[in-house]
């Protein structure tokens, strides 16, 4: 097993923190306090353990690594197999930085304190159970695991999101996230039906037909995308981020819609990389239709969630794009800006959430000059924005680049017709992608926190303990250390894109057609 | 094969005294005093339910008894556990309940035992004649037991509505078991089975089992509650009382699948590998699939617009009748063995949310869904049990009811026809159709504040009853995650079921 142990412990630990919960009592203010350590406890052992994975992780060695194995019903080739390759520590890194940030912020809850934390680490069972499973039943286990507790968590502990109830943004979110899975779960028994086992590492030698290839391929692509979000099932996801309460939100910006892409990079495209092949050139239109109108819509808007809603699900379109691309160096963006938007959108929320427990407000044009009240808030809300414009020096910038470079050398057919369009348009709309992004937040910036100071704010609180002030500098740390030295992350991640079945295919098939 | 080994039928034999016992037991005793018979029929069931396993355990199986016409095999003795144990909860949740009804406690125990007994001969027999007695047995003990609140408008209404329909139901089976005997000459399923017959049987008498098969098929849709013979159940769910509702829909819904899967195993599919059946398999199958698909969207779009607890699990009933069906649709053992594991954790989970409606029907006296807001802080435990077990139903991991799909789903996409794709993407969107009704209950439950004016006391739970919820509560999570046991057991039983003769 050798450090196989290590993957365990990163699902194991909330796991164990739920259970404990369970037989907790809270009846005054300590028993809330002993609640909230255990779950931070739970927290920071995963982090660790995702360090350590990431820290052990041989670039040259084995693709998949810390490998548990054990037969589960061996009669249906079904198997609990726990491991990672790069991409997957890559993600691994950043639930276990977003939960270990969002269990900080999540202290300002006073209400029903033990079901709160449960349900949040049951939510982080699920989505690290999905990094981690190399088995398609039980990735779909846990995918499916992490939207229930999530219904709960925005329909207790949720706030309204603009017109939109919370029952109803949470139900949304629900229904989409099911439906994905559901029409997603089709398409994997259709896998299963041809290779006779669950295991995900037999993916990659299926060698399934084209046909089959280009048949199936959209149903799981369609089934994921609904989480990634891609436009046009992308409605859920701004209402759903606005009803949550900060550490969902953090969660759910930050990891939930890194699921779907994630899904389709090591799942869709690993099985299918012919159907993929064939279908990339709507997914190059699409995305670009998630990065321009997504950022249009997020102009528009006056909630601050609303905007940065709108902005992650225009983010994604990058992620998509770089998906697209399927050549090494626009994979690595991909995932990469799948880690350093999670971590930047995470800590958007965790601050939105910080004064909106304070205002009870989220809306741009009721706020002013905060900055001169809550000037630790107010910086780090500069630096997320600069981060989320693309500025050099943040993780953001350098997968940004990546992703661009990488679909600047694709060229993308559109299945169907006879189209084809070259890499240079959807980076073109990429680029401009960037330049509306910096223009709403900018704009938040200015108008929130800059400005004339709104005299109804005049007794607002700044983070001024070290408990308030950790989660934030922590993921800005994180967010600026691989801004600036990309290559600690990439190196891994770029090892897991290399060892991807069809970045190898795909050279091959081209090379033979002429 | 010519044998009496009439000891083989022990179960049946213990709960058919256990019934003659509680039956002069009731005779004896006042009518507030029914303590001996519970005591009595709790204790009947709970030895012929291990006597059961016993058989499973030490005896060389497959066996068979009266000359051929009953067997022991993993299948029947699957069913018989899964049938005791719905016998032992029911009880148990009408302790709880008899304690409102102020007479015929002894009776609604000893009709409980006919039932079982009916079911328990279900599981074993295999002859077209008993197979037909054992159902009436059941469902004329139903038909009591959905009147029984003799005081009550609604349950005499579902008592009638259920007799009549019940009995026209009957007749179409009858008539199909006619048509199958002109056709075939013998009731033992086994002659059905055996090749012989599929080649022997010329034109005419194909065609002529067909149809007794197609009558058989209409008699049975109706005791599963499947399109287009689904009518009757919202109303008799609604009326009868909330112990006899779960009983009808675990231990009646599941007896009519075991008739069902004995049917098309003898009468559809000859050889015991099961690869080939009647020439005309195929539009059978598609036959099936579609009263699949159509009572899985009736099921789950009805239930949507309920707002009644009770009509809500009667609609959501018909949409899972439309599940198992699916596990019928692909015809092979995998599918055989998905329904058995559906069963096994529908058991658990549809016990676990009526022993919850039971309880807290006996404080706050309603089943409108309205009444459920709050239950989360009034009654924590209740509204756990009651999440747990709508989203088992609903099939969301880690519930078991989820690994029962999910094995559904697997075997109907083995298929691989355009039938059982789309087949698949309508359970699919029954999925979620139905997490959207089950999360509207869950909504009340800790979303909202109870309406002003609703009872408020808090909800006490009797020791029985909570032994009941936690024993659900367990086996809907261990039959979610610990699955290997229980899927070697469903193969056990579909592999012996396949090898029938």
């Amino acid at each position: 097993m050798g450090w196989g142990g290590l993957s365990l412990v990163v699902l194991i630990s909330p796991l164990a923190a739920c259970l404990r919960m369970f037989f907790m009592k809270e009846e005054n203010d300590a028993d809330k306090d002993r609640i909230r350590r255990t779950a931070t406890l739970a927290t920071q052992l995963s982090l660790g353990a995702a360090i350590l994975m990431w820290i052990l992780h041989v670039p040259g060695g084995d693709r998949f690594q810390f490998v548990v194995d054990v037969p589960w019903v061996p009669s249906m080739g079904l198997s609990f197999i726990l491991g990672v390759d790069g991409i997957g520590i890559a993600m691994v890194l950043l639930t276990s930085c977003v939960i270990w940030a969002g269990c900080y912020v999540s202290r300002s809850i006073q209400d029903r304190v033990k079901e709160h934390y449960i349900l949040l680490m049951a939510l982080v069972v699920g989505v690290f159970g999905v990094f981690l499973s190399l088995d398609l039943f039980f990735f779909y286990f846990f995918y499916e695991m992490a939207v229930i507790p999530m219904y709960l968590l925005i329909g207790v502990w949720g706030s309204r999101a603009a017109q939109y109830s919370k029952e109803y943004a949470t139900m949304k979110l629900t229904l989409y996230l099911t439906a994905g899975a559901v029409f997603a779960l089709v398409g994997l028994l259709a896998i299963y039906n041809q290779t006779h086992t669950f295991d995900m590492r037999a993916l990659a030698g299926a060698n399934l037909s084209a046909a089959f290839q280009k048949t199936w391929f959209p149903v799981l692509f369609l089934g994921f995308a609904c989480i990634i979000p891609m436009w046009p099932l992308h409605s859920w996801s701004p209402i759903g981020h606005a009803a949550a309460p900060s550490a969902v939100s953090m969660l759910h910006a930050g990891v939930l819609m890194k699921l779907g892409a994630f899904a389709v990079l090591r799942i869709a495209m690993e099985a299918f990389p012919i159907g993929a092949q064939y279908w990339l050139g709507w997914i190059g239109v699409i995305c670009c239709m998630n990065i321009i109108y997504g950022g249009l819509v997020a102009m528009a808007q006056k909630d601050m969630k609303f905007i940065i809603g709108f902005s992650s699900s225009s983010h994604m379109g990058y992620v998509l794009l770089g998906l697209a691309s399927m050549k090494v160096v626009g994979l690595s963006g991909a995932v990469f800006l799948m880690f350093a938007h999670g971590i930047m959108t995470a800590l958007a929320f965790g601050l939105i959430g910080w004064f909106y427990d304070q205002t009870h407000t989220r809306v741009v044009d009721d706020l002013g000059g905060m900055i001169k009240k809550l000037p630790f808030a107010g910086t780090c809300f500069v630096i997320m924005a600069m981060a989320s414009a693309g500025l050099p020096g943040f993780a953001n910038f350098a997968s940004e680049l990546l992703v661009m470079l990488g679909a600047w050398k694709a060229s993308f057919t559109l299945a169907g017709t006879s189209l084809t369009i070259p890499g240079w348009i959807p980076t073109m709309a990429a680029v401009w992608g960037i330049v509306i992004s910096a223009t709403y937040l900018l704009r938040a910036v200015r108008d929130a926190w800059l400005g004339p100071p709104n005299p109804r704010w005049a007794d607002l609180k700044d983070a001024t303990t070290r408990r308030q002030k950790t989660p934030f500098v922590g993921l800005i740390f994180v967010l600026m250390l691989t801004g600036c030295f990309p290559s600690l992350l990439v190196d891994t991640i770029k090892d897991g894109v290399k060892k991807l079945n069809f970045t190898k295919t795909v050279v091959i098939e081209k090379e033979a057609s002429r | 094969m010519n044998d009496w080994n009439v000891l083989l039928a022990m179960p049946e034999w213990i709960l058919g005294v256990t019934v003659l016992i509680a039956l002069f037991q009731d005779a004896r005793t006042r009518y507030d005093d029914k303590a001996g018979v519970a005591r009595t029929a709790w204790l009947g069931v709970v030895l012929a339910t291990g006597w059961a396993i016993g058989q499973a355990l030490f005896l060389d199986l497959p066996r068979q008894a009266f000359l051929g016409h009953y067997g022991v095999n993993a299948f029947s003795i699957i069913f018989k556990v899964i049938f005791g144990c719905t016998a032992l909860f029911i009880l148990t949740m009408a302790g709880t309940w008899l304690e409102r009804v102020d007479r015929g406690h002894g009776e609604f125990r000893l009709l409980a035992l006919l039932a079982t007994l009916g079911m328990f001969f279900i599981s074993s027999v295999e002859d077209f004649a008993a197979l037909f007695v054992s159902l009436e047995l059941i469902t004329i003990s139903f038909y009591c037991l959905t009147g029984f609140k003799r005081n009550d408008e609604r349950s005499i209404e579902a008592g009638i509505k259920y007799v009549v329909l019940g009995a026209l139901a009957s007749a179409f089976l009858m008539l199909g078991i006619a048509f199958i005997y002109g056709a075939t000459g013998s009731l033992r399923l086994a002659d059905l089975a055996t090749a012989k017959y599929a080649a022997e049987l010329g034109h005419a008498g194909g065609a002529l089992l067909q149809f007794g098969v197609l009558l058989t098929l209409v008699g049975l849709c109706f005791k599963i509650a499947a399109v287009p013979f689904q009518v009757w159940t919202p109303d008799v769910y609604e009326g009868a009382a909330s112990p006899v509702t779960a009983f009808l829909a675990m231990g009646s819904k599941a007896a009519g699948f075991v008739l069902l899967l004995k049917v098309v195993r003898a009468c559809l599919g000859p050889g015991p590998s099961m690869d080939a059946g009647l020439a005309t398999a195929s539009a059978w199958v598609g036959l099936i699939a579609l009263i699949s698909a159509a009572t899985i969207l009736y099921g789950n779009l009805g239930a949507m617009w309920q707002g009644n607890m009770k009509r809500l699990l009667g609609y959501s009933s018909i949409g899972h009748a439309g599940y198992v069906l699916m596990g019928v649709v692909a015809f092979d053992q995998a599918g055989f063995a998905a329904v058995l594991y559906y069963l096994m954790a529908y058991l658990f989970t549809v016990i676990a949310v009526f022993a919850v409606v039971v309880v807290v029907n006996g404080v706050i006296r309603s089943h409108a869904i309205d009444d459920y807001a709050g239950l989360g802080r009034r009654a924590p435990f209740l509204a756990l049990v009651l999440t747990c077990g709508l989203l088992s139903l609903a099939g969301v991991p880690p519930m078991a009811g989820f690994f029962g799909k999910f094995l559904v789903f697997r075997a109907v996409v083995a298929r691989a026809t355009p039938i059982a794709y789309a087949l698949a993407f309508v359970g699919a969107a029954g999925v979620v159709i139905s997490l959207y009704y089950y999360l509207c209950v869950v909504k009340r439950l800790y979303f909202h504040e109870p309406a002003e004016g609703t009872h408020l006391g808090s909800i006490t739970i009797s020791r029985p009853m909570r032994t009941v919820l936690w024993i659900c509560l367990l086996g809907i999570f261990v039959l979610g995650m610990v699955m290997r046991p229980f899927v070697s057991m469903a193969e056990r039983a579909a592999e012996a079921l396949a090898a029938m003769r």
